[in-house]
């Protein structure tokens, strides 16, 4: 039950109407009986991990808290979560490699791969988990009651992929009495959901999914060059759109359903394109899994090896934090030595940043800089999106190769579209744009009106041809 | 405000939401037609660039089974045979070709379902590019019209640089349709979504097969072949040469197809005319007794001229098989004299279709109208020795 899915939207009418008719004291195993419930749709097995998991912190979290083990249970916290979450995401991974070491060196014994499902939303759930028990080993929060942990764990808005929530800002709310959202924020979370789903649905897969074709013809074993340099621009553009407006459109979808219940989720997407710089673009992209790889990776080692070294090499000890940190964020993504390179691209272009620290003032340097971010970071989307590193360099090739006809006409239309619409979205919600308030309040309807007749149409054009619902991106990881 | 005025506002509101809704995505699919179905006339391909699909054809696929399913007699499991293997591979654009096209091709060709013959493992196309070594961009698409095909050889034909533009001419299907329909949006704007739904929903209508007719026994020279054909374009058979020449749908048909002419000479490239036969063309002047074809008419009335020059159903008068036998080359007559007009390459395999139902074979799919395999090498056959003779810079 994907989050962009009439049958979920029908869910969460239910769940909710139900949630604030039931009295206080029933509503969290409400919630909990729904999010298990979701989540038993994509897998029973699936579900039965998640409990395992939730009791096992659970149990953690109190032996950290209470007992004289305190470091040593953080530490098997981390390893444990870590290990379940590398077995089901890695192993394949690091077995496919060695097996390549073990054929180039010409031994036998060859390692069997394991055949396992990687459950959905498990990178998300198990970094919640980590965080969970390292906040109780800083002693920033208590153990929480199972009910409460298992609700932080599971709460189905979240749990395929993100936002990563900070256990104390969760926690509290759900500590706190549930209050009944008012009629303003009712009317944001609704405004919220359709931008969602305006993302997801209309942008991400009935438009910039059109970038398909040029990773199709990068993958190809010959003859990746001889395809039109065009198709790889517009391959580009529209990629970085995608992963964008889906990933995006899936988290306003799971902050305005967790509005409807009473929570509030963080943003994680704060207009990132708009970004002058590539350490402006990391604030704002992803902006909770940046947030737990800084607080949990990044300032402790940080600060370990500082202090090791004597505060002697401070610069040398950020770019080797920095690399390591972002090659370690795309490691988290997916296991692909292709998420590896993305990573370690993104490394390479924080710490140059870091180490130029130009600034500018002028309000077209900032757009040029602007549009020269919007760009690198495009290129390590090319990674991203690649199956293999040859099709990524077939891609970049592609490019760079400028042949065939320019047909512009063909090329550019979806890319113009793409980009009016998502600039549109970015620039109004960042109040980059302001209306006065009469011209706001004659346009809304009709933006509104607009965004649902084109949803509902959509929906009827699928629903004839058939055939499966386009997933999240970040749902696979 | 008043009640009326908070209506009207809000009914202003509503319209103006679903003007903008459309236009979105009247946009949406004309970036990405692939997300409508196949055969959906579009003025883009509409299936999956770089893809390739593997399947087969049972007789069960055919047309008729969509579209007229009351007019056929069910099929047996066990004599639901396949007809073709096929290995669909599509181009950087979407239209079935070897990817990547090059940058200049021997021949542009611009056909509908026939050409693109989706049904068949090697379209006549296929088997030219073979038998001459040289590259063929076949741009056909189910339901293309002659302003789709002029579309899609500006948009992707004429880049590439063709030393021939082929284009399949179907009378009864090419000629008709092209009524200018005055409407407030651009008529595509929904229509390729109600035609979706449409389908979807015809698809799903349950069948009664009572007032099956087909496969019709139809006695030909030393046989008898059971036909199965003629669904919604029987009724063109009724016109003669020079009603369809005063007609207004010929004039526009005549003056778009003279624009691709001139729009791919300028461009250096010669053009080609390919008569499409259909099987009323090839079996109706074959069949021994006429009377065995009259079941084919049933709910089909004749065509006439109205007043205004469109032509247009005549229901007070009947549609007979002579009718048909009579004017059946009437637009093949029609398009073949602007050819000759007009110094176009006429390519004509009526002939031969008919000598090959004559030496016993079928150049036709068994339950549908489309060309079989035995077709198209036809064909090739004689597109091959019409190319080679002719005389082009």
């Amino acid at each position: 039950m994907l989050l962009h899915t009439a049958s979920f939207l029908l869910f969460l009418l239910g769940v909710t109407l139900l949630y604030w008719r039931l009295p206080a004291g029933y509503r969290k195993p409400f919630l909990l009986a729904a999010s298990y419930a979701f989540y038993a749709t994509f897998d029973l097995r699936f579900l039965a991990l998640l409990i395992g998991l939730t009791l096992m912190n659970f149990y953690l979290g109190r032996g950290i808290s209470y007992s004289r083990y305190t470091r040593l249970l953080s530490w098997v916290s981390v390893i444990l979560n870590l290990g379940i979450l590398g077995v089901f995401k890695w192993a394949n991974f690091f077995i496919d490699n060695l097996r390549l070491i073990f054929q180039a060196l010409g031994m036998t014994g060859i390692p069997i791969g394991l055949e396992l499902l990687l459950p959905i939303g498990i990178s998300f759930y198990s970094f919640q988990a980590i965080a969970y028990t390292t906040e109780i080993y800083r002693k920033k929060i208590s153990p929480a009651p199972l009910l409460d942990l298992a609700v932080y764990m599971a709460f189905f808005p979240k749990l395929l992929s993100g936002p990563l929530v900070r256990p104390p800002q969760f926690l509290n709310q759900l500590s706190q009495p549930a209050s009944r959202p008012d009629r303003t924020t009712v009317q944001a979370a609704l405004s919220l959901l359709l931008v969602g789903l305006v993302k997801k649905v209309v942008i991400a897969d009935s438009l910039a999914s059109i970038c398909d074709v040029a990773f199709r013809a990068a993958a190809r074993e010959k003859g990746a060059v001889a395809f039109p340099g065009l198709l790889y621009w517009q391959g580009f553009y529209l990629y970085s759109f995608l992963i964008y407006t889906d990933f995006s459109g899936y988290t306003d979808i799971a902050r305005a359903s967790a509005a409807f219940l009473g929570f509030d989720l963080p943003e994680n997407f704060k207009q990132p394109y708009l970004s002058e710089n590539i350490t402006i673009f990391w604030n704002r992209w992803h902006m909770t899994m940046t947030q737990w790889f800084r607080e949990y990776l990044f300032f402790p080692l940080s600060r370990i090896l500082l202090i090791k070294s004597g505060r002697r090499y401070a610069r040398q000890i950020q770019i080797i934090v920095t690399l390591l940190t972002m090659t370690l964020i795309g490691v988290w993504q997916s296991a692909a030595w292709t998420f590896v390179a993305w990573g370690v691209w993104h490394g390479i272009l924080l710490i140059v940043n870091q180490q130029l620290n130009w600034r500018f003032s002028r309000g077209w340097q900032k757009f040029v800089l602007g549009l020269v971010t919007f760009h690198l970071v495009g290129l390590g989307w090319v990674f991203f999106g690649s199956d293999t590193l040859e099709t990524a360099r077939n891609f970049v090739q592609g490019m760079l190769h400028l042949s065939g006809p320019l047909q512009w006409v063909y090329y550019l239309p979806p890319v113009i579209l793409c980009a009016f619409l998502v600039l549109s979205i970015d620039l109004v919600q960042g109040g980059y744009v302001k209306f006065p308030a009469r011209l706001q309040s004659a346009m809304r309807p009709i933006i509104i009106v607009a965004s649902i007749v084109v949803l509902v149409c959509l929906a009827l054009v699928y629903q004839a041809k058939g055939g499966d619902v386009r997933p999240f991106i970040y749902g696979q990881f | 405000m008043g009640r009326f005025c908070r209506l009207l506002l809000a009914f202003t509101y509503i319209l103006s939401g679903s003007f903008v809704g459309l236009l979105v995505l009247e946009g949406i699919l004309r970036c990405n037609p692939t997300l409508l179905q196949r055969g959906i006339a579009l003025i883009s391909p509409i299936d999956h660039p770089l893809t390739t699909q593997t399947y087969d054809v049972r007789y069960s696929d055919a047309d008729v089974f969509y579209w007229r399913p009351d007019l056929i007699k069910p099929i047996a499991a066990a004599e639901d045979q396949v007809e073709a293997h096929v290995v669909y591979e599509t181009d950087e654009f979407g239209f079935r070709n070897q990817a990547p096209i090059p940058p200049a091709v021997e021949a542009i060709v611009l056909g509908r379902s026939i050409s693109l013959a989706a049904h068949l493992a090697y379209p006549w196309t296929n088997l030219l590019e073979s038998r001459m070594n040289r590259r063929f961009f076949n741009l056909s698409q189910p339901g293309s019209g002659i302003k789709e095909k002029a579309t899609f050889l500006r948009r992707f034909g004429l880049p590439h640089h063709p030393h021939w533009v082929i284009i399949e001419v179907t009378p009864s299907l090419d000629f008709l349709g092209e009524h200018t329909v005055p409407a407030l949006f651009d008529q595509r704007m929904v229509v390729p979504v109600l035609q979706q739904l449409a389908r979807s929903w015809i698809a799903n209508q349950p069948v009664v097969t009572d007032n099956a007719i087909y496969p019709l026994p139809v006695a030909l020279p030393g046989r008898t072949v059971g036909l199965t054909c003629c669904l919604h374009y029987l009724d063109f058979f009724s016109l003669d040469e020079e009603t369809l020449r005063k007609s207004r749908d010929w004039a526009i048909y005549r003056r778009t197809l003279l624009e691709i002419v001139d729009e791919a000479r300028s461009n250096d490239a010669c053009v080609a005319l390919l008569y499409v036969p259909t099987k009323p063309d090839v079996y109706f002047p074959l069949a021994s007794h006429v009377e065995q074809l009259a079941p084919t008419l049933t709910g089909y009335s004749p065509l006439r001229l109205n007043a205004d020059g469109w032509i247009e159903a005549d229901p007070a008068h009947a549609l007979t098989v002579n009718i048909i036998r009579q004017n059946a080359l009437a637009g093949r007559d029609l398009i073949e004299s602007l050819a000759l007009e007009n110094d176009l390459l006429w390519i004509d395999p009526n002939d031969a279709l008919v000598q090959s139902v004559l030496d016993g074979q079928d150049p036709f799919m068994v339950y549908d109208s489309h060309w079989n395999q035995l077709g198209h090498q036809i064909v090739a056959e004689t597109v091959y020795e019409s190319l080679i003779k002719a005389t082009c810079p």
